[in-house]
């Protein structure tokens, strides 16, 4: 059960919300580091599921479990690889587009699903991911349809194009902490807002809140995230393809948020990365990573209500001892 | 003694709802709890028939304390239950409803308890195909009443038979409670609307915040419990 | 018009396989509250259970079906009472461990059986001619089963006990209760009758269509489509919308082909969750 908020005093950013920003800012020199190829691919994928599961996170605020991630996801991934047939490539730019497209989308869509709740709303979101992944499909013209778009040019950041592995991942780094600093400032500028809707939308609308209001900001954010996390994904492969934004993958940003822990920040950047690198540690391609995801998903929601982070937060209270 | 309550508490949350409630049921009685909203009459209902659990006291029915007693278990000890605001179940028909209160009392006992009860109310001929969720008021709660009786419990709950019902319907369902009694059934029902209440009791109890504050037979509670009616 | 009415057969015969899965949803849902994403498990299930029964231990199909209804059944069972029941009163809490019990059973199919599809064929071949249009056999036995277990599923619940009760619990829990009715037995009993129809549909299906660790997840979505349609929780607008969707399927697939029809289904189906939630038949629905 969260507390209703009653911040005695307000400060700029919680430990948990600078530890955030700060893992975003420490992965610029892995990198530098290493050329290893592992450490790039799960970093690479992790940081995508980092954005991912940040605009699941945001949902979860406010008590609505998505399923819509991928379509957004598709939405920003596929803006990009559509300029770039136009040769438009300029990192501002795209990143800017990736994010306003699907947000400018979950403007009118939100007015829509956003009457619903609870179970309901999980219902609309998976059929939302449905219909796009039916959309990329019929309108081969303009998405490639069944074959995707491959071929995309690489992201031209101040003249210089992002073309090497190095160069790739230090871009997708400032996508990451981009997607880290929007998800952070919403939440924490809208805190309270966000607490009494998850707490008690009802009680929290009768008591003078406006709730939709709200609810339509995370969701067009989240969309914006959703966004840039294809932008990422897109960038990563250089192609668009159906595949990469299958209404499947919702469930694995949805794991990622719910077993790192959804009442913080850290808990989707620290789900997606252990996750990640438990999909890669764990045998060839992550194809039995699902079973995994299953038996922790169950194990957060029987005994671990607050995931990985809410239960090192609870055996870290209980170390330190009951304080006056 | 049929029932006996004895220091019963109630307690939601913080709140106080019973403090010390003590009732006494007598076979064959039928026993009028009256009071304003609030007072504590459904919560001692509830506590009865097991939906919410006392943090003190003691319910014996018929020789067996209820503690460890399930909801579930109590129905199958004999006792009937009509929940305010009437709960019929919606989306069942009228004699599903009804055949709900013979749960698990075979086909035989069940066929019984339905020919009796629709020849004490034709209401449920008329309407047995009809979903109880498009009944009238006043037509539930004769649904929810030959529910109550299906099982042919020893003890009757009504909670608030009549509320927000038309004196129509008041009349009604008072007949139903008065051949119910020459049946020789035992009734503990609680009524805010005292009037009509107090013609179809034997003995009564006057409730004011969560405590029981005049008992004694239907004269002698008479003049407190109508100045409360007005509350 | 032999090509019309041949899309119908196709039609008609889809319609009775989605209605079964659709059933079992929509009673889990309108029942217990819950929406089952294990619901494709269960199916794989089923499926693989008939085929190990039939290909590695050389049993009779029919018993395969049996006993891949009676597995599935038990495990929907024990799911339910040592899981589900904890947390039944919290929606997103059970449909996480659906999800998560689905993610199990996947993989856990991928790893006994591999990614490949298996070799799995309905042991009952050709075709009946009624004038111009053919009716392969086995679409005609499996609508047989489909709708006696349809009537079979509707007798449970309107005409006993056991059925009156289960909509009772569904209704007001806590007046059903006070009658004496369990929910720690009941609801499992009803997960188990629900899982079970969905591992009859897996057993009988399969082999028609295509038994792989994939098959799962079409299945729940095509689930989500009818019961939505039909309205969550009502047994009757579920049927219903399993035929308009297996007859849409089939027609939009011979004369449009690829997706377009499904397109359709899902926006008709958003903008029915929507604006309007009790579904084609506008029954009565449990808030959620």
């Amino acid at each position: 059960m969260a507390r209703l908020p009653l911040a005695p005093r307000q400060r700029l950013l919680a430990w948990d919300e600078a530890t955030a920003i700060a893992v975003a800012v420490v992965c610029f020199i892995i990198p530098l580091l290493t050329k290893s190829v592992l450490v790039y691919s799960v970093l690479n994928h992790a940081l995508i599921g980092v954005i991912a599961a940040q605009s699941v996170w945001i949902m979860l605020r406010m008590n609505l479990l998505t399923f819509a991630t991928p379509a957004f996801m598709a939405l920003g991934g596929y803006t990009v690889a559509i300029a770039g047939r136009y040769e438009i490539t300029d990192a501002f730019l795209m990143t800017a587009a990736a994010f306003l497209v699907p947000a400018l989308v979950a403007v009118p869509l939100g007015a829509l699903v956003l009457r619903l709740r609870g179970t309901y709303f999980v219902l609309v979101t998976f059929v939302l991911s449905q219909i796009m992944q039916l959309l990329l499909f019929q309108t081969p013209d303009l998405t490639g349809g069944s074959n995707g778009i491959a071929g995309i040019p690489a992201v031209t950041l101040f003249g210089t194009e992002m073309i090497s592995h190095r160069q790739v991942l230090l871009f997708a780094c400032g996508i990451a902490l981009i997607a880290t600093l929007i998800a952070v400032a919403l939440t924490r500028y809208f805190r309270q807002h966000f607490a009494a809707i998850e707490e008690n939308e009802i009680l929290s609308e009768s008591l003078g809140l406006v709730v939709w209001r709200y609810k339509a900001l995370g969701f067009v954010v989240a969309a914006g995230l959703a966004g840039l996390a294809g932008y990422s994904l897109v960038n990563m492969l250089l192609t668009a393809h159906p595949s990469s934004f299958d209404s499947a993958i919702a469930v694995d940003f949805i794991a990622y948020t719910i077993i790192g822990g959804r009442e913080s920040i850290l808990g989707p950047i620290i789900g997606s990365v252990a996750l990640v690198y438990a999909t890669h540690a764990f045998g060839t391609q992550g194809q039995y990573a699902q079973g995994l995801y299953g038996v922790l998903i169950l194990v957060v929601i029987l005994v671990a209500r607050g995931g990985i982070v809410g239960t090192a937060r609870l055996l870290w209270r209980r170390m330190r001892g009951p304080r006056a | 003694m049929l029932l006996q309550i004895d220091a019963l508490h109630v307690r939601y949350g913080g709140i106080t709802a019973l403090s010390g409630v003590s009732i006494d049921v007598p076979e064959g009685e039928t026993v009028l709890l009256v009071g304003a909203n609030g007072a504590g009459k459904s919560s001692t209902i509830n506590a009865i028939i097991g939906l919410v659990s006392p943090s003190g006291g003691r319910i014996v029915f018929d020789g067996k304390d209820l503690a460890t007693t399930p909801c579930e278990r109590r129905a199958r000890l004999g006792i009937g239950y009509s929940p305010e605001g009437r709960r019929v179940f919606p989306t069942l028909s009228v004699t599903d409803n009804v055949l709900s209160g013979a749960f698990g009392l075979g086909r035989a006992k069940q066929k019984e308890a339905l020919d009796w009860l629709r020849s004490v109310f034709p209401l449920l001929v008329d309407r047995e195909k009809q979903p109880a969720g498009q009944l009238s008021g006043g037509q539930q709660q004769i649904v929810a009443l030959s529910r109550a009786m299906a099982s042919f419990p020893r003890l009757l709950l009504l909670d608030e038979p009549f509320l927000g019902l038309a004196p129509v319907w008041i009349q009604q369902i008072s007949d139903a409670i008065l051949q119910l009694r020459a049946r020789g059934t035992t009734v503990l029902m609680t009524e805010q609307m005292a009037r009509p209440a107090l013609k179809l009791a034997t003995r009564g109890y006057v409730m004011r915040g969560g405590e029981v504050r005049r008992s004694g037979t239907v004269s002698e509670i008479r003049d407190l419990a109508l100045a409360d009616e007005y509350l | 018009m032999e090509q019309f009415l041949q899309a119908a057969v196709i039609g008609i015969s889809l319609g009775a396989q989605y209605a079964l899965l659709a059933l079992g949803f929509t009673l889990i849902f309108g029942i217990l509250g819950v929406v089952n994403f294990a619901h494709g498990g269960f199916y794989m299930i089923g499926g693989y259970v008939a085929y190990s029964c039939v290909g590695l231990l050389g049993l009779p199909y029919p018993l395969a079906v049996l006993i891949a209804v009676a597995a599935t059944a038990a495990l929907g069972w024990v799911f339910e009472l040592f899981l589900l029941e904890r947390l039944i009163d919290d929606h997103l809490a059970t449909l996480m461990l659906t999800l998560g019990l689905y993610l199990i059973v996947s993989n856990g199919l991928l790893r006994v059986f591999g990614p490949l599809s298996m070799e799995f064929s309905f042991p009952v071949s050709g075709s009946i001619q009624f004038g111009p249009i053919y009716v392969p056999r086995e679409n005609l036995i499996v609508l047989g089963i489909c709708l006696s277990a349809i009537l079979a599923l509707w007798l449970v619940l309107f005409r006993t006990d056991l059925g009156r009760a289960l909509r009772a619990l569904a209704d007001d829990r806590q007046v059903a209760m006070a009658q004496g009715m369990r929910p720690k037995l009941l609801f499992p009993a009803a997960f188990a009758l629900a899982t079970g129809l969905a591992g009859l549909t897996g057993a009988l299906v399969t082999p028609i269509l295509a038994l792989s660790p994939g098959v799962g997840d079409p299945v729940l979505a095509t689930s989500f489509l009818t019961v939505i349609l039909g309205g969550l929780g009502s047994l009757g607008g579920a049927a219903l919308a399993a035929f308009i969707v297996g007859i849409v399927e089939a027609y939009s697939s011979v004369y449009f082909g690829g997706s377009i029809g499904a397109l359709v289904l899902f926006t008709l189906v958003l903008l029915l969750l929507v604006f309007r939630p009790t579904g084609l038949l506008g029954r009565e629905i449990r808030g959620a």
